[in-house]
């Protein structure tokens, strides 16, 4: 296991990948942004971009593997993969309540929750794509920065764009966050 | 040990044509060479027999356990064309990572790796980081990978493209130290380098078996008035010219 976790590079990509997204969602606190978009120029709160670079490590230890030795070996390495993935989402979500309990306000929560939807996404899209599939949230938000506003208001779909207290928002991100492990362990399964 | 493809339909992509169809092989005992052009389908094959990948009809067994279960995939080690290095990961671990792979506990993956690593005379570099090693060290490194746990079937993947002569010996001397009751399959293009130490000789074309038959026989393809040392090469240009494949 030990091997494993650092052929991962688990002991060097992942704390500094948890390091940038807590640094990241401290620093931008409540600050919004004008987007371009169709309907028209929302301000968008910079914490929904906190999470790419989070997800973007994470890829690149999912992708730090040994192929052929994992492929065609007896030990399914889709668990330990799913425990690590969880493990991380989980010191995302405390990040989140860590930042929010320090600065006094419930934004930084949904970074978090917006890390355990697009992770979601994006594990659905690697079962398909594979390593391409880090593009897929980030066509998610500009997808939402894009249509994903009426007026100010988000639709209810961006799911990411909702605020902090929203329960449809927190019940999406966990059950994509849920499909995506799934679509892992199928996929890890498919290519063994 | 036997490993058996019985009628054996595999591609890569749904709307092309399959790489192998209706595929049947048995590998014999000893060494053998798996030779043939690009895109003849020697890799599949491997990949096949190693069970990283599954037929879309047909079998894959040995001695009737099939492909990818825990007995089949403990007795048949696979080392692909391209090894990956890594970087956080010394010769020795990533030996004995592919040894834990394979089912072996923690303590013996890493004794077994250590021995592995100097058996392939890379004694000196394994406390090295994979990333650090030459592409012919690497190699050897993914021969070690495929001795580690001990396997009956060793299925290698163009074991010595980017070595050097001295690797090669080197490389030669493991196969010749292998137990009798080791089979190999050894996909190569180094045909003068390693026929002369092989039992068999396979030579596959456009997906199907060409030619099978022990080294005697193959050899028999050799043109006369062919130079010392070129039979091999000969016989296997021969072979593919007579089949219409040189032309």
């Amino acid at each position: 296991m030990r091997w494993w976790f650092k052929a991962r590079k688990g002991h060097t990509l992942l704390p500094l990948a948890l390091a940038v997204f807590l640094g990241a969602l401290y620093a931008v606190q409540d600050t919004t942004v004008l987007l371009p978009s169709i309907v028209g120029s929302p301000r968008v709160a910079l914490s929904l971009f906190v999470p790419v670079p989070l997800l973007a490590f994470l890829m690149a230890a999912l992708e730090s593997r040994l192929p052929a030795a994992e492929s065609s070996g007896v030990r399914s390495l889709a668990r330990l993969d799913n425990s690590l993935i969880t493990a991380v989402m989980a010191a995302a979500v405390l990040c989140g309540v860590l930042v929010a309990a320090v600065q006094g306000t419930a934004a930084a929560t949904t970074g978090g929750r917006n890390a355990l939807f697009l992770t979601g996404l994006m594990l659905i899209g690697r079962a398909w794509v594979g390593q391409a599939a880090v593009m897929v949230p980030v066509g998610w938000l500009v997808t939402i920065a894009v249509v994903g506003f009426r007026g100010n208001l988000p639709y209810a779909w961006t799911v990411i764009a909702l605020p902090a207290d929203h329960v449809f928002a927190a019940a999406a991100s966990l059950i994509v966050f849920a499909i995506g492990l799934v679509s892992h362990t199928r996929s890890s399964r498919r290519s063994a | 040990m036997t490993l058996e493809l019985t009628n054996c339909t595999y591609g890569y992509r749904r709307w092309k044509p399959p790489v192998l169809r209706d595929f049947s092989y048995t590998l014999p005992e000893g060494l053998t060479i798996l030779l043939g052009p690009n895109g003849a389908g020697k890799s599949t094959l491997l990949k096949l027999g190693a069970s990283v990948t599954r037929p879309q009809r047909g079998r894959v067994t040995l001695d009737g356990s099939p492909a990818g279960t825990a007995p089949y995939r403990r007795a048949v080690a696979w080392m692909p064309q391209d090894i990956t290095p890594m970087p956080t990961l010394t010769a020795r671990e990533y030996v004995a990572y592919i040894g834990w792979l394979k089912g072996m506990n923690r303590t013996d993956a890493w004794k077994q790796a250590r021995k592995a690593l100097v058996r392939v005379n890379l004694a000196d570099q394994v406390d090295s980081r994979t990333n650090r090693l030459s592409g012919g060290q690497l190699r050897r490194v993914g021969v070690a990978g495929a001795l580690v746990h001990g396997a009956r079937i060793l299925l290698l993947d163009e074991p010595t493209a980017g070595m050097d002569p001295y690797q090669r010996r080197v490389f030669r001397d493991i196969l010749r130290g292998l137990t009798e009751d080791v089979r190999v399959l050894l996909s190569t293009h180094d045909v003068a380098d390693l026929a002369e130490e092989a039992d068999h000789v396979t030579v596959m074309h456009g997906g199907g078996v060409i030619h099978h038959g022990n080294t005697g026989t193959f050899l028999r393809h050799t043109p006369p008035g062919t130079l010392e040392g070129r039979a091999a090469e000969a016989a296997y240009t021969e072979l593919l010219r007579s089949r219409g494949v040189a032309a």
